[in-house]
């Protein structure tokens, strides 16, 4: 039998993860990384070595108690289940039976547990607002829904959600792997030196020797922090830097360096440096077969960071990539940002007229020839369509309308009838009847 | 590069290869049209008469098989909808969009603006393929554009040999700058629907001739002004 122990540390801070991560292993040898700031121990065999998982747990509990901190522990038969019964519960124990029953109680918002678990979490996050709109609150009540009418409505995804509910572990979890720690330098000065001139040789070298061991690990600088004590009890200087784009050139974080330490120098004679690095692992986009991956990526950023400055879009809805809403609403679109997943293979489709939107769709005239054939349509062939700057023009030929609605549960409800018309000018139009407004707007030219 | 070129040629000779469409899709129009612009380069399509149509679904379709690509769009008139009907990956495509009052770029007035981000995109030489969409834009405009411009973009290209450039307007704009002009027409009832009277133009890149030498400065024709 399969046990397993969920450890949450809700108030933890990030600099301890790597003291409680060394504690764990005293443990278990199979301990897993989950941000965040949670832990999944395997604890099947265990018993023999450190007594039956209540005993464990509770050691477990004890010693990290002893060590300022408040821990959430849960063992249960699987890992979903001990993980969410954590979520809610300080100390729970649950014993061999089905786990689905005890978790049924629990608020359907624990799904969340599943944040750090790949691709578990971006999985969850879709769900829950669906099947909270459907009116469920419970574990209980999801895990209780018939599994074909499910899969049915919500696909793989939604069967995911419901085994993770009834506590039913699938394939491999796989965690996602601890930060590691930062990297320190520390330098003392005796005596303390005047201005940061003399430190700038003891900053280079040590970025020298960290960039160049970053670039052998494959690994590059997410943030640079640099911190001066000063004498004279003046305040420390600091200064920190976030890179959207990691890299590992150590010219360029040493001039940046250079640049921030000229432009507000330090008060007082330095006492002590300290350097310290995050490192990551660099960013890959290869836009071709025979380009640099690392490069293509630096010079894509670069363009995008310049882009939205040209644009003056900070909010990236002028730059990025279009995708398509789940809607049955043509111009249904949001914008994401470019690059950021590896593209499919290029579709191969049949050509097809373009369709040149417009926005937002200016309303037109429309003179109907007579009264609609079927209630509640309109028979366009025959209409007189005046178009915006434009003399009125007779509708040579008409296709349509495709009607649709939808988003009726909230405030933004739509309800429409689309046309493709041909005018006297010959060319093609997209029309929309809005229903609810009862007016008709242009969508686009075809061209 | 020439590395590059012969594989494509290989892989080309092969009906292998992305950059190849299958004859069927566009018939006629296809073959007239070749492939998209060569990087370096750049391609003109404009309507063979005013008003002729077909211009944008000829840039889909020579879009479709890039890898990825910049669609600048000054007038806001791209629809993702129809693009990813004509065979577009819209994770492919970094959308610039302009506003609808032809505001957006700050710092610099009116057309200069996507200028200087058409410049932007052509010098980073980041994407194989930008498409300049300015056929909704004011053709008395677009004609003030001084020549200089479209010099400055085509060096930008020519420097890295990494971008080609699809350029779309209601008339040839690029001029000697253009390698190659692509005249459509839509045509109802026909299959394909467009067709295409392509023309090399007068720097004869397309044609394989050696580039006439430049004396001038293009710079000295002044800068772009809205």
């Amino acid at each position: 039998m399969s046990l397993y122990l969920a450890l949450w540390l809700p108030d933890l801070e990030p600099s301890r993860r790597v003291w409680v991560s060394e504690e764990l292993d005293h443990f278990s040898d199979r301990c897993h990384f989950l941000a965040p700031e949670r832990w999944l121990l395997n604890l099947t065999g265990l018993e023999s070595l450190l007594g039956p998982p209540g005993v464990i747990a509770k050691k477990l509990r004890a010693h990290l108690e002893r060590n300022d901190l408040t821990p959430r522990i849960a063992v249960a038969p699987t890992r979903a289940a001990a993980l969410l019964t954590s979520v809610h519960q300080a100390f729970r124990i649950l014993d061999d039976a089905p786990p689905a029953a005890a978790l049924a109680p629990l608020p359907l918002e624990s799904l969340r547990a599943f944040a750090g678990c790949g691709n578990a979490g971006e999985t969850v996050a879709a769900m829950l607002e669906l099947l909270e709109r459907w009116g469920l609150t419970r574990l209980g009540e999801l895990a209780g829904l018939p599994s074909r009418a499910l899969a049915e409505r919500l696909g793989a995804d939604g069967l995911d959600c419901q085994r993770w509910a009834r506590g039913e572990d699938q394939g491999l979890m796989l965690p996602d792997a601890p930060p590691p720690p930062p990297i320190e330098r520390h330098e003392h000065f005796e005596p303390a030196v005047e201005g940061y001139l003399p430190v700038l040789p003891w900053i280079e070298a040590q970025l020298r020797t960290l960039c160049a061991a970053l670039a052998r690990a494959d690994r590059a600088v997410l943030a640079l922090d640099l911190q001066l004590t000063l004498d004279r009890r003046a305040t420390a200087w600091e200064w920190r830097q976030t890179y959207s784009l990691p890299h590992h050139d150590a010219r360029r974080l040493l001039r940046q360096l250079e640049t921030a330490l000229a432009q507000q120098p330090p008060p007082a004679p330095i006492v002590t440096a300290r350097l310290r690095l995050l490192e990551t692992r660099p960013r890959r986009i290869q836009g071709g077969l025979f380009g640099d991956p690392v490069q293509a990526s630096e010079e894509t950023e670069r363009l995008l960071g310049r882009l939205r400055d040209l644009l003056d879009d900070p909010s990236g809805q002028r730059c990025g990539s279009p995708r398509l809403r789940d809607l049955h609403r043509s111009d249904a679109w949001v914008i994401t940002p470019f690059g950021e997943k590896d593209p499919g293979p290029p579709s191969r489709r049949l050509p097809r007229l373009a369709l040149r939107a417009l926005r937002p769709p200016p309303p037109i005239g429309l003179q109907l020839p007579a009264l609609p054939a079927i209630p509640g349509t309109a028979r366009l062939q025959g209409a007189w369509c005046q178009l915006p700057h434009q003399a009125a023009q007779p509708v040579l030929r008409a296709a349509g309308p495709w009607r649709n609605s939808g988003e009726w549960w909230t405030n933004e409800a739509w309800s429409r009838d689309e046309w493709d018309v041909e005018l006297a000018d010959r060319h093609r139009y997209r029309l929309l009847y809005d229903r609810r407004a009862q007016k008709w707007f242009l969508l686009g030219e075809y061209d | 590069m020439a590395l590059r070129e012969e594989l494509e040629a290989a892989l080309g000779a092969r009906g292998l290869g992305g950059s190849l469409r299958p004859p069927e899709a566009w018939g006629l129009a296809a073959a007239e049209a070749g492939e998209g612009p060569r990087a370096g380069s750049i391609l003109e399509a404009v309507p063979a008469t005013p008003g002729a149509g077909g211009v944008t679904s000829l840039a889909f379709q020579l879009a479709a098989t890039a890898e990825r690509l910049v669609w600048v769009d000054p007038s806001d008139r791209f629809d993702p909808a129809s693009a990813r009907r004509a065979g577009l990956n819209l994770e492919r495509v970094l959308w610039l969009r302009g506003g609808g009052k032809r505001r957006g770029l700050t710092g610099l007035p009116g057309l200069a603006r996507w200028h200087a981000a058409l410049n932007a995109v052509v010098q980073s030489a980041a994407l194989p393929l930008v498409v300049a969409d300015f056929l909704s834009w004011p053709l008395a405009e677009l004609r003030r554009t001084p020549r200089s411009a479209w010099f400055r973009l085509l060096r930008g290209l020519e420097r890295t040999r990494r971008t080609g450039l699809l350029l779309l307007a209601p008339e040839p704009l690029a001029q000697t700058c253009a390698a190659r002009v692509l005249r459509v027409r839509y045509e109802a009832g026909r299959w394909p629907a467009v067709s295409i009277e392509a023309q090399a133009a007068e720097r004869g890149i397309a044609s394989g001739a050696p580039r006439p030498v430049r004396k001038e400065d293009p710079s000295r024709h002044g800068e772009l002004r809205a």
